[in-house]
């Protein structure tokens, strides 16, 4: 397994603390499925979720389906149970979306997933322009757009949404510096162009906005020491991820599979920014660990194929190709 | 994901559990197996407590408006306790613009948190009291001048309510400040495409002719010229400079009358600034290719199209190493034999 100077095992201890032992501070219970996705995102990357104990990952299982939102109330999936089970809690677009993935991480089938709910949640989150929004009352912009096109394509209810209205809405993004924002004349953003490039590429509609313009955005985001996320702005590790990961779509999409056009030393900007004791990756020197950053600089840098050390993931969904249930 | 900076788990605010004797708390029911336990305090877990009670039994009181703002203390990205929020105070009938100001000052603490932007967006839809909302922005804007949620608003503010009116000031403000400021410019395009193109459906569209159309775009490049001189190496100003060449509105009309004099008016940066001078002519040679432009309008210094875009993309391989394949990925290949 070739890991260079990436320390996969203590990353991997970290994110187990987090999901079997150690408190998070409460600030982190509306995203706490997030969280989940992400810790289990980096024990998958680094090809350890079966080294995890069976008990262990079916308890997993089980808390994931405990959040799912019955129909009545919206369908979906909830972050945490914190607000549940009053009536007032929908199913959030992105919680939905990390749920499934988390899920099938697992190893689980989605079986005992209500699609006819989670369409209800669907058909409930797209907005009138094409966007998608958080829940029903919540903010719309490309983020929740890419988590309801995930959701859409692990259990194919594209019937459920306007799919030509979330194309055109995506379309629209694209900023004349060919990066996308997340309202259209938003700047040109790395992560805003990931969740476009993403949903088009899940959409079948890449063709449909300017790739060259959008690769050029993209590359230029490449400093000798990490990507950026914008014109004039510092390298930050995540962008590993969201760059690294749209770069790979778009060679793909070309027929240039595994062609990556630029060298931002990445291994050595993401190595330096670990922390060697504790486990866990920060967005540069100056600040702590997270685990957002953690998992996405590993699956960047996994998808960039600059890292050896588990299957292929899905460029397009973030977790491995081989654990999506067909 | 933008997270905010760390704050106190319990802060001080007007929760009165005396004032709830009446209520029976709903309890928190997390299942047998809690995966990324949190660490509850008795006080989180207390007015949560509270509010699911409220919340199921339907009040709408002033009790629970100011019980919305103790959980929302714990948490503020507790988007339901907003939601909440929302809803209480509109039934009974609160004072709007208090609550604008008061959720200015959490602005002040949490710049980047989706809520509180959102919850602005919400009220205002039921009560069209905009007069602070550009000053609330400029206010998180001085503290980070790239605040991506505040240009958003900004937007949406000057859209909705049509304040476009002295926004190129703030504008050209904020580029003299920082000519690097990529959010600056990016606003500025989008208030000439809103304001002298019509071109946002978003605000009021109307038809603009296509001379128009290039004697704007023309006005704004001489514009971004101006401040290549001071930053010949700023990726903002090349990006505005080809945002305007090349439009999505009237794109080949704008580049053909227009793509001459700017490649002209690019040469002589060349010398401070290769990298992106050679890249930004090789872009303008490429599309001029593209439409079908005699090689004669464009300061070729009589060297063929093909040959003048590869001789810079060879330039480019040299002077951006870290880009190299890219640059040759744009190779104009020979004729297959």
């Amino acid at each position: 397994m070739q890991t260079g100077p990436i320390d996969f095992a203590k990353h991997v201890r970290l994110s187990e603390a987090i999901l079997f032992g150690a408190l998070s501070p409460q600030k982190y219970d509306p995203n706490r499925m997030v969280l989940l996705y992400f810790a289990l995102a980096t024990v998958s990357v680094a090809g350890k979720v079966t080294a995890l104990a069976e008990e262990k990952v079916r308890g997993i299982i089980e808390w994931i389906y405990a959040q799912q939102v019955p129909e009545a109330e919206g369908g979906g999936f909830r972050s945490t149970h914190t607000m549940g089970g009053v009536g007032l809690e929908e199913g959030h677009a992105t919680m939905t979306q990390c749920a499934l993935l988390s899920l099938i991480i697992c190893g689980d089938d989605l079986a005992r997933v209500d699609k006819k709910a989670v369409a209800t949640h669907l058909r409930k989150v797209q907005a009138e322009n094409g966007c998608f929004r958080s829940l029903s009352y919540g903010e719309s912009d490309v983020r929740m757009m890419y988590s309801a096109c995930v959701t859409c394509h692990l259990l194919d209810l594209w019937d459920s949404i306007d799919k030509e209205a979330a194309i055109q809405y995506l379309v629209s993004c694209q900023s004349y510096d060919g990066g996308f924002g997340w309202h259209p004349g938003s700047e040109g953003h790395g992560g805003n162009t990931f969740c476009c490039l993403a949903s088009l590429a899940l959409l079948g509609a890449l063709d449909r906005v300017d790739t060259a313009r959008a690769e050029k955005f993209l590359v230029m985001r490449a400093t000798a020491h990490g990507f950026n996320g914008r014109p004039n702005k510092d390298a930050d590790t995540c962008y590993t991820y969201w760059v690294g990961t749209s770069l790979a779509l778009l060679q793909r999409h070309k027929g240039a599979e595994g062609f990556v056009p630029v060298d931002a030393g990445l291994l050595g900007f993401v190595a330096e920014c670990q922390d060697a004791a504790k486990g866990g990756i920060a967005k540069d020197q100056a600040t702590g660990t997270d685990l957002l950053h953690t998992a996405l600089s590993l699956m960047g840098l996994r998808n960039l194929q600059l890292v050896d050390s588990c299957p292929p993931l899905d460029l397009r969904l973030g977790c491995l190709a081989e654990a999506v249930p067909v | 994901m933008e997270d905010d900076s760390d704050y106190d788990e319990d802060v001080d605010t007007d929760f009165d559990p005396s004032e709830w004797e009446d209520v029976e708390p709903v309890p928190q029911h997390d299942s047998e197996n809690p995966v990324v336990a949190i660490a509850y305090t008795d006080y989180f877990v207390e007015v949560h407590s509270y509010l699911r009670a409220v919340i199921k039994s339907g009040e709408m009181s002033s009790r629970v408006y100011r019980l919305t703002k103790a959980v929302i203390e714990c948490n503020p990205a507790n988007y339901t306790a907003w939601k909440h929020r929302r809803d209480v105070l509109i039934a009974i009938k609160g004072d709007i613009i208090a609550e604008l100001a008061a959720i200015a000052e959490m602005l002040v603490m949490y710049p980047k948190n989706f809520q509180i932007w959102h919850h602005r967006r919400e009220l205002l839809t039921h009560h069209k009291h905009h007069a602070d909302e550009l000053l609330v922005v400029n206010k998180t804007l001085s503290k980070d001048a790239k605040n991506y949620h505040a240009w958003a608003h900004r937007r949406w503010a000057v859209v909705t309510f049509d304040l476009i009116d002295g926004e190129e000031e703030y504008a050209k403000q904020l580029i003299d400040d920082d000519f690097r400021n990529n959010s600056a410019w990016n606003y500025l395009f989008f208030l000439i495409e809103t304001r002298d193109l019509g071109l946002n459906p978003q605000a009021r569209t109307r038809d603009v002719d296509v001379e128009e159309h290039i004697s704007v775009r023309k006005r704004e490049i001489e514009r971004a010229l101006q401040y290549l001189k001071f930053s010949p190496s700023n990726e903002s100003v090349h990006n505005i400079i080809i945002g305007h060449l090349l439009p999505k509105a009237h794109r080949e009309a704008v580049f053909k009358a227009l793509a001459p004099t700017v490649a002209a008016s690019l040469l002589p940066f060349d010398d401070k600034a290769q990298v992106w001078t050679k890249a930004t002519l090789a872009e303008i040679y490429t599309t001029a290719l593209k439409y079908g432009m005699d090689a004669s309008d464009l300061p070729l210094d009589g060297a063929s199209f093909k040959d003048k875009i590869n001789s810079l993309y060879a330039s480019l391989c040299d002077l951006d190493g870290i880009r190299k394949k890219y640059w040759m990925s744009l190779l104009i290949p020979e004729p297959a034999p």
